[in-house]
């Protein structure tokens, strides 16, 4: 089956007389990772709430393989991964997780050892990181063809950052994934194009030096 | 008559009460879920709106089978 194309043009969103997204264009296809970097306030999340259509802008045009899109959680095309935890309290894991994890994929996603370990335990027995982990693992193993991760590095520890990377590339397989972090390098690591907003348009980074002449960052570690 | 209709109308208020509370209670006290639900492909809203209907028509088929007999005992 080829790979499908997420495009995202012409975006356009003011908070009162304040322009956050003014000229964006945006594409992700089946098995690449696309990394979204920019300061804060600069819209990347409302970005990824507006590709997934719990945002309205005052315009857009969203499609997927050419064909329009009114919402990207129409028919679970695009999943999103919101910066809070977002599994509902006192139910018990293994429940939500058979909802929201593709049959598919169900047999992976038992198998991981987050998994197995607090499947049976209930959301509020869990710590920020490893409901942090299990809701993105859902995630990546949703029926979605496409994912949006918004700070999916936040509360996690740097060595669960690397088993997180490798779960991303394994997803990128048969997914596209659209990310956004302040961990820029690891934003670095595991993606296959850069994206910079800034001043409310998007600029494709071709060499790392140009997040510093973007005023990004001061200097590349 | 007249007290069997006001009834009927304080139990489609009941419900309809309990619809918009408990629709409330999920947005303003379960707000963070609201992405679990969207990422399942389910609509909180919808979920709540098809209990309402089901709950509604629940209560429309113990009305009129109750004024059915009703009529059946009146003609007998």
């Amino acid at each position: 089956m080829p790979a499908l194309t997420l495009k995202v043009d012409s975006v356009q969103l003011s908070f009162g007389d304040r322009k956050i997204l003014q000229d964006v264009y945006l594409s992700c296809k089946q098995g690449e990772i696309v990394g979204l970097l920019g300061r804060n306030g600069c819209g990347k999340s409302s970005l990824l709430k507006i590709i997934f259509g719990t945002l309205k802008p005052s315009y857009k045009y969203i499609s997927i393989d050419d064909v329009y899109i009114h919402k990207g959680f129409h028919n679970t095309r695009i999943a999103y991964l919101p910066q809070h935890n977002y599994l509902p309290k006192g139910m018990r894991v293994s429940q939500l997780a058979k909802m929201l994890v593709s049959e598919a994929e169900w047999d992976r996603f038992s198998a991981q050892p987050a998994y197995l370990e607090h499947g049976q335990k209930q959301t509020d027995q869990l710590s920020g990181g490893e409901l942090r982990q299990l809701e993105m693992l859902m995630i990546l193993h949703s029926r979605a063809d496409f994912i949006l991760l918004d700070e999916p590095f936040t509360h996690i520890s740097p060595v669960q950052s690397d088993g997180f990377k490798q779960q991303l590339r394994e997803a990128a397989k048969t997914k596209g994934i659209i990310l956004t972090d302040h961990q820029y390098q690891n934003i670095l690591d595991v993606s296959d194009r850069i994206i910079l907003i800034s001043e409310g348009r998007t600029k494709p980074i071709t060499d790392n030096e140009e997040l510093v002449s973007y005023g990004y960052l001061n200097r590349i570690n | 008559m007249f007290a069997g209709n006001y009834i009927i109308v304080l139990l489609i208020l009941t419900k309809l009460i309990a619809y918009f509370s408990a629709k409330g209670h999920h947005y303003y006290m379960h707000a963070d879920s609201f992405y679990y639900y969207r990422n399942a492909g389910i609509s909180i809203r919808r979920l709540y709106t098809y209990s309402l209907v089901i709950d509604l028509a629940f209560l429309a088929v113990i009305i009129i089978s109750y004024k059915f007999i009703a009529a059946c005992l009146h003609l007998h």
